[in-house]
C-alpha cells in the first residue's frame, strides 16, 4: 500500500489521464431554487418555483446517475445550485454520493445550514465546503441578497461548519453593492474564522438571458484595483503571463471553439439532468433522462468539444490569455455566441497587463490595444492602479440605478427544440 | 500474528468507513466517514495490494491471506506471514480494516 499526499495523488491522476478523455470531474446543479435573491446571480429561482422543483431529478434518479458517473471513472464531484440545501433531500443524495467514493465539494450560501446538517457533514465529511459571503455587514450583505435576516443565517451557518472543523473556505463576488467590504470579508475569513478567502468579480448575465446582474458588475478598473490591492495577485499574474509570453505562440487551439477541460476531463449536469460541457454553458445539452451518462459523455460531449470555430476573433492571437477569464460559456451568456469575445473580460485582462507594465503584442482588431480613446483611458487607469491611487477602502456601495429588462421568463427558456432569442438548442 | 494483537485470529474485512475505487487504473481508498484520516493522504495499492484488498472485501482471516500469498507468489510460509502481517498492520493502523 502506498500513501501519498493529496496533492501528489491529484497530480498523478491528472498526469495519467493526460491526453485522454475521462470525466474525472463532474459538476452537478441539484437545484436552481434559492432562498436568496442576489442581484448578481446568473441562475437563481424562487424557492416556491413549483415547476422548477417538479423538474428536478429525484433521489432515485440521482442514485442511478451517480452509479453511472462512478462507472466512468469520475472522482471529483461538485454539488452546487441555486442553494443545495434548498432541496430537503440533499443529504440523502450527498450520502449516496459519499458511499460511491467520490471526493465531494459543496458550494453553499450557508443560510440553510442547521446543527443537524452540520453534524451530518461532520460525520460524512466532504472534501471541501465553499461558502459565498455577500458582505461583511448585515446592511451590505442583505442589500445584495435582498433577503432580511439572511446575514445572520449565513454567519450562523459558517460558525456551525467551522466549529466542527469542516474543510471550509469563504469567498465573495465583488459587485458595486459590496465592493467596499471585500477586504473586510477577507479579514473576517482569515482572522475570525481562520479559513482561506478568495474573490472573483466575474459577473455574468443570467442563463434566462436577463442582463440584470450586469447592473451591479464592477468596472474593469474597479475589478483590477481589487486584484492589485491583494499583494499575492500581481506577482502571480506576472508569473503566468511571463510563462505565456515565453512560448513561441499561443496555446489556443486554432481550430476548435472550446479550449478548457470541459468535455475532456469534466462536464456538468443541471437540475433536470441535462448534461453540458460546463456549469455555465446551456446552449447545447444532452438529456440524461433520455439516454445515459456514458452516451452523453462519449458521444454528445465529444461532438460538442470538437466543435470547429466558425470565425476569427481578437482572442485567437492574444498573448495575455493567462490574465483573461474569456471562455465560450462566458461568450454564450454575454452575447449569446460562444465565439464572441466578452469586452468586459478583454478590458480586465488588458488592464491587468498594463498595470503590470506589460506591452501587449498586437493581436488583431482589439479596441484595448489599438483604439486611441479606449487605450488612452485604460493606460490612465493602469497608472492609477500601479501608483496605488485607487483607495478601495474608501469605496462606498452603489445600488443599481436601472434594473435591466428580463428578456425571458424566470423559469428559463423551457423545454423545446429551439429558442429564437438566444439560439439555444437542446439535444 | 503478533502485530495484530486480538485481531490475529479474527476475520477481517474492509472498514465501513472507506470505499475503494479504481481511478486511472489505480485502486484507491477513499475515507467516507469520521474516524478515518482526512484527505491529507490518499491510499493506493500496487497490483498485489489490489488483489489482497479485493480478498478482504467480504472478510477473510489472516491465515487465508498467508495461503493466498504462498500460492499466488510462491512465497515460503515465513515470508508470506511476514508480508501479510505488514500489510494488515498497515491497513489496521490507518483504520482501513475492521473485524468481520
Amino acid at each position: 500500500m502506498n500513501e501519498a499526499t493529496y496533492t501528489a495523488f491529484s497530480s498523478g491522476v491528472h498526469t495519467r489521464y493526460f491526453g485522454k478523455r475521462a470525466p474525472v470531474e463532474v459538476s452537478i446543479e441539484v437545484t436552481r431554487r434559492c432562498p436568496l435573491e442576489c442581484l448578481h446571480c446568473y441562475n437563481n429561482l424562487p424557492m416556491s418555483d413549483t415547476a422548477a422543483r417538479k423538474g428536478e431529478l429525484s433521489p432515485e434518479e440521482y442514485r442511478r446517475l451517480l452509479d453511472e458517473i462512478a462507472a466512468e471513472g469520475c472522482l471529483w464531484i461538485l454539488f452546487t445550485g441555486g442553494e443545495i440545501f434548498a432541496r430537503a433531500d440533499f443529504l440523502d443524495i450527498y450520502a449516496y454520493a459519499k458511499t460511491k467514493g467520490f471526493l465531494i465539494t459543496l458550494f453553499t450560501n450557508a443560510t440553510m445550514i442547521t446543527p443537524r446538517i452540520a453534524d451530518f457533514l461532520a460525520e460524512w465529511r466532504p472534501f471541501a465546503v465553499e461558502v459565498t459571503m455577500y458582505g461583511a455587514t448585515r446592511e451590505t450583505y442583505e442589500a445584495l441578497t435582498q433577503i432580511p435576516g439572511s446575514y445572520d443565517r449565513c454567519m450562523r451557518g459558517i460558525r456551525l461548519l467551522n466549529e466542527r472543523k469542516l474543510p471550509l473556505k469563504l469567498k465573495t463576488v465583488p459587485t458595486t453593492v459590496n465592493r467596499h467590504e471585500v477586504f473586510e470579508m477577507k479579514r473576517m475569513a482569515e482572522q475570525e474564522f481562520g479559513v482561506e478567502f478568495k474573490f472573483d468579480p466575474l459577473v455574468n448575465p443570467r442563463i434566462d438571458c436577463s442582463q440584470s446582474p450586469v447592473a451591479v458588475r464592477l468596472s474593469p478598473e474597479e475589478a483590477v484595483a481589487l486584484d492589485f490591492h491583494d499583494p499575492r495577485r500581481p506577482p502571480e499574474y506576472r508569473r503566468l503571463v511571463d510563462r505565456e509570453m515565453s512560448k513561441p505562440g499561443t496555446d489556443h487551439d486554432p481550430d476548435h471553439v472550446y479550449f478548457c477541460g470541459g468535455g475532456i476531463s469534466s462536464c456538468a449536469i443541471d437540475p433536470s439532468g441535462q448534461m453540458s460541457i460546463c456549469i455555465l454553458s446551456h446552449q447545447e445539452t444532452y438529456s440524461w433522462r433520455g439516454g445515459s451518462f456514458k452516451d452523453g459523455w462519449e458521444n454528445f460531449l465529444l461532438r460538442t468539444r470538437m466543435k470547429p470555430k466558425t470565425r476569427q476573433t481578437k482572442c485567437d492571437k492574444c498573448r495575455i490569455q493567462s490574465l483573461c477569464s474569456m471562455c465560450p460559456a462566458n461568450g454564450e451568456l454575454e452575447s449569446g455566441h460562444a465565439e464572441s469575445p466578452v469586452e468586459f473580460l478583454c478590458e480586465v485582462a488588458h488592464l491587468r497587463a498594463f498595470a503590470l507594465g506589460i506591452e501587449v503584442p498586437e493581436h488583431g482588431n482589439c479596441e484595448c490595444c489599438t483604439d486611441s480613446k479606449t487605450h488612452a483611458k485604460m493606460t490612465a487607469s493602469a497608472l492609477r492602479i500601479r501608483n496605488g491611487e485607487i483607495d478601495v477602502g474608501s469605496w462606498v456601495p452603489a445600488m443599481p440605478a436601472l434594473v435591466l429588462p428580463i428578456l425571458q421568463e424566470a423559469s428559463g427558456c423551457g423545454a423545446g427544440t429551439g429558442c429564437g432569442s438566444c439560439s439555444s438548442t437542446h439535444a | 500474528m503478533a502485530v495484530l494483537g486480538d485481531m490475529a485470529a479474527a476475520r477481517l474485512r474492509r472498514s465501513s468507513n472507506v470505499v475503494s475505487r479504481v481511478v486511472a487504473d489505480e485502486a484507491i481508498v477513499v475515507p467516507i466517514r469520521r474516524g478515518v484520516a482526512d484527505l491529507n493522504s490518499i491510499y493506493t495499492f500496487n497490483e498485489s495490494g489490489t488483489q489482497l484488498w479485493s480478498l478482504i472485501e467480504k472478510g477473510l482471516d489472516p491465515a487465508e491471506l498467508v495461503s493466498h500469498l504462498q500460492s499466488e507468489y510462491g512465497l515460503s510460509r515465513e515470508q508470506a506471514t511476514a508480508d501479510a502481517e505488514a500489510f494488515l498492520k498497515e491497513l489496521n493502523e490507518e483504520g482501513l480494516v475492521e473485524p468481520a
